[in-house]
C-alpha cells in the first residue's frame, strides 16, 4: 500500500471509529468487546483498502463488516459467557417504567440483553443507524419479510419488557 | 416510538469509553499480509516438491521395494493440543508491558483431527441435513492454546447468515489455557449451578449443567431462552473437553444431543497430552 492511501486509511479509520465504536457496543453490550470487534474489523478494512476505491459505500461496507465479525465471534466457542449480577434473572416479569434517564438506561439495557441475537441486531441497523428495510436485508442477505418479521418481534420484546415505550402503536417499525 | 426508540438507543451507549489505536491496526495489517505472502510463497513450494516427489516416484525404476497398500480405513489422529509443531508464524518474545496478545484461529492438522472425532464419536449428528463443520486451532502470540470443532445448523437455512439456531460445539484444551468454566456445583446460586457434578472412574470430574440461557444467564423457565447442554470434564492430566450442544431460542429444533450423550462423548474424546 502506498504513503497516501494509508494516511486515507488512517484518516477515515479514525473518523469512523467512534461510531463503529457505539455499533459493536449496541450489539455485543460491552465496550471491551466492541473494541475487539472494531479492531478486527479495522484491520480487515486495512487488508481490502486498496479495492476499496471500486466500493459506492464505503461506511454500510465498513458496517457490514462490523456485522460480520462480531456474528463470526459470538459463534466461537472461544466467548466465555459472563456470568454477572446485574442480569435479571426474571425475563418473564416486566421491567417498570424507569423513573429516570439512568434507570430508563438501564432498562433498555437489560431488554437489548435478553433479546434473541438477530432481533437485537435487526432493532440497532433498522433503530440506531437508521437502515431501511432493504437495506437491512441487503447487509443480512436475507428477504425484506424476514427483517420485518424480526423488527416485529423485537418490538414487542422491547414492548413487553418495557412499558413505559409502548405508548405507539408501529408494528413494522414505520420506517 | 422509533423515534423514541432511536433517541433511547443513541442515549445508552452516549459517549464511548474506548478508542481504537488505528496505528497498531495498521500494524498487525501489515503483519498479516507479510504471514498471507509467506504462506502463499510456502504453499507454492511444497506444490512444487510435491510435484517434483511426484514425477520421481512415477519414473523411479520398476522392481523397487513398494510399500504395501494399507489394509485398514485411515482414523483420525487423536487431538494433542499440547505437542504442536511450531506454528508458520514467528512466535514472539514474552510479552512487554502494554503488549496485546495477537490471537488467530485457524484450522490445523490437529482441530481436523478433533472434528473427524467428533464426527466418529456423534453418528447420529450425520443424517441431520444441512450441518456445516468447522475446526480451529487457537494460537496467541504464536503460543498453541486449544483446539475446536463444531457444527452448526441454520433453521430456516440461509435465512440470516451467521445466525446459528442448533450447535454442537468441541473444544480441547491444556495447560494455562482453559475452556469456560460451565458451572461450579450443585448448590452453587443459580447463575453457576450445576445440573450435576460426577467424579468418573478414571479421576476426571466433569461439571454437567442442562439449562436455558436467557441473554447468557441461566433461567429457571425452561420454556424460553437458549437450550443449553454442556459439559467441562477436567482431566486428572490437566486437560479439559468442553462439549456444549446448544438450540438459541425460542427453541424450534431440538438439540439432537442429551445430557448423558455430551458427557459420553466429551469422555470418549481421545487427548494425548
Amino acid at each position: 500500500m502506498r504513503a497516501s492511501e494509508e494516511e486515507g486509511f488512517r484518516q477515515y479509520a479514525q473518523a469512523r471509529s467512534p461510531a463503529l465504536l457505539r455499533t459493536a457496543y449496541l450489539l455485543c453490550g460491552d465496550w471491551h468487546r466492541a473494541e475487539d470487534i472494531v479492531s478486527t474489523a479495522v484491520v480487515k478494512l486495512y487488508l481490502a483498502w486498496p479495492a476499496m476505491s471500486r466500493v459506492q459505500h464505503l461506511d454500510a461496507y465498513v458496517r457490514q463488516i462490523v456485522v460480520r465479525v462480531w456474528l463470526d465471534e459470538r459463534r466461537r466457542p472461544w466467548r466465555r459467557e459472563h456470568l454477572t449480577g446485574t442480569l435479571p434473572f426474571d425475563p418473564p416479569e416486566p421491567v417498570e417504567p424507569a423513573g429516570d434517564a439512568a434507570a430508563r438506561r438501564l432498562d433498555l439495557q437489560r431488554v437489548l440483553a435478553r433479546m434473541p441475537a438477530r432481533q437485537r441486531l435487526v432493532l440497532v441497523l433498522r433503530y440506531y443507524e437508521d437502515l431501511s428495510i432493504e437495506a437491512t436485508a441487503e447487509l443480512l442477505r436475507c428477504s425484506p419479510g424476514a427483517v420485518k418479521s424480526l423488527t416485529n418481534r423485537a418490538i414487542a420484546a422491547v414492548r413487553d419488557l418495557l412499558p413505559a415505550y409502548a405508548t405507539a402503536a408501529d408494528p413494522e417499525g414505520g420506517r | 416510538m422509533t423515534d423514541e426508540l432511536h433517541g433511547a438507543l443513541a442515549d445508552l451507549v452516549g459517549s464511548v469509553p474506548v478508542s481504537i489505536d488505528v496505528d497498531r491496526q495498521i500494524a498487525r495489517g501489515r503483519r498479516r499480509r507479510r504471514l498471507r505472502r509467506l504462506t502463499a510463497a510456502g504453499a507454492t513450494v511444497a506444490a512444487v516438491c510435491a510435484a517434483a516427489i511426484a514425477v520421481a516416484t512415477v519414473t523411479a525404476p520398476a522392481g523397487g521395494t513398494r510399500q504395501p497398500a494399507a489394509t485398514q480405513p485411515p482414523r483420525p489422529a487423536p487431538a494433542t493440543p499440547t505437542t504442536p509443531a511450531p506454528p508458520s508464524q514467528t512466535v514472539r518474545p514474552p510479552a512487554a508491558a502494554g503488549h496485546v496478545p495477537d490471537t488467530v484461529h485457524r484450522t490445523s492438522a490437529r482441530s481436523r483431527a478433533l472434528l473427524a472425532q467428533l464426527r466418529q464419536l456423534a453418528p447420529e449428528l450425520r443424517p441431520i441435513a444441512g450441518g456445516v463443520y468447522s475446526d480451529d486451532e487457537r494460537w496467541t502470540d504464536g503460543v498453541p492454546h486449544g483446539l475446536s470443532a463444531d457444527v452448526m445448523w441454520q433453521y430456516p437455512p440461509d435465512r440470516i447468515q451467521g445466525a446459528s439456531d442448533v450447535q454442537i460445539q468441541l473444544m480441547v484444551t491444556a495447560g494455562t489455557f482453559h475452556g469456560p468454566e460451565v458451572c461450579q456445583s450443585v448448590t452453587a446460586p443459580l447463575e453457576e449451578r450445576c445440573t450435576d457434578v460426577r467424579r468418573l472412574p478414571d479421576g476426571s470430574t466433569a461439571y454437567l449443567r442442562d439449562v436455558n440461557l436467557y441473554g447468557g444467564v441461566p433461567v429457571p423457565d425452561r420454556s424460553s431462552g437458549d437450550l443449553v447442554r454442556e459439559v467441562r470434564l477436567v482431566r486428572a492430566d490437566g486437560v479439559e473437553v468442553w462439549l456444549k450442544a446448544t438450540a438459541e431460542g425460542p427453541v424450534q429444533h431440538p438439540v439432537p444431543l442429551d445430557l448423558a450423550r455430551v458427557l459420553q462423548i466429551a469422555d470418549n474424546v481421545t487427548v494425548f497430552p
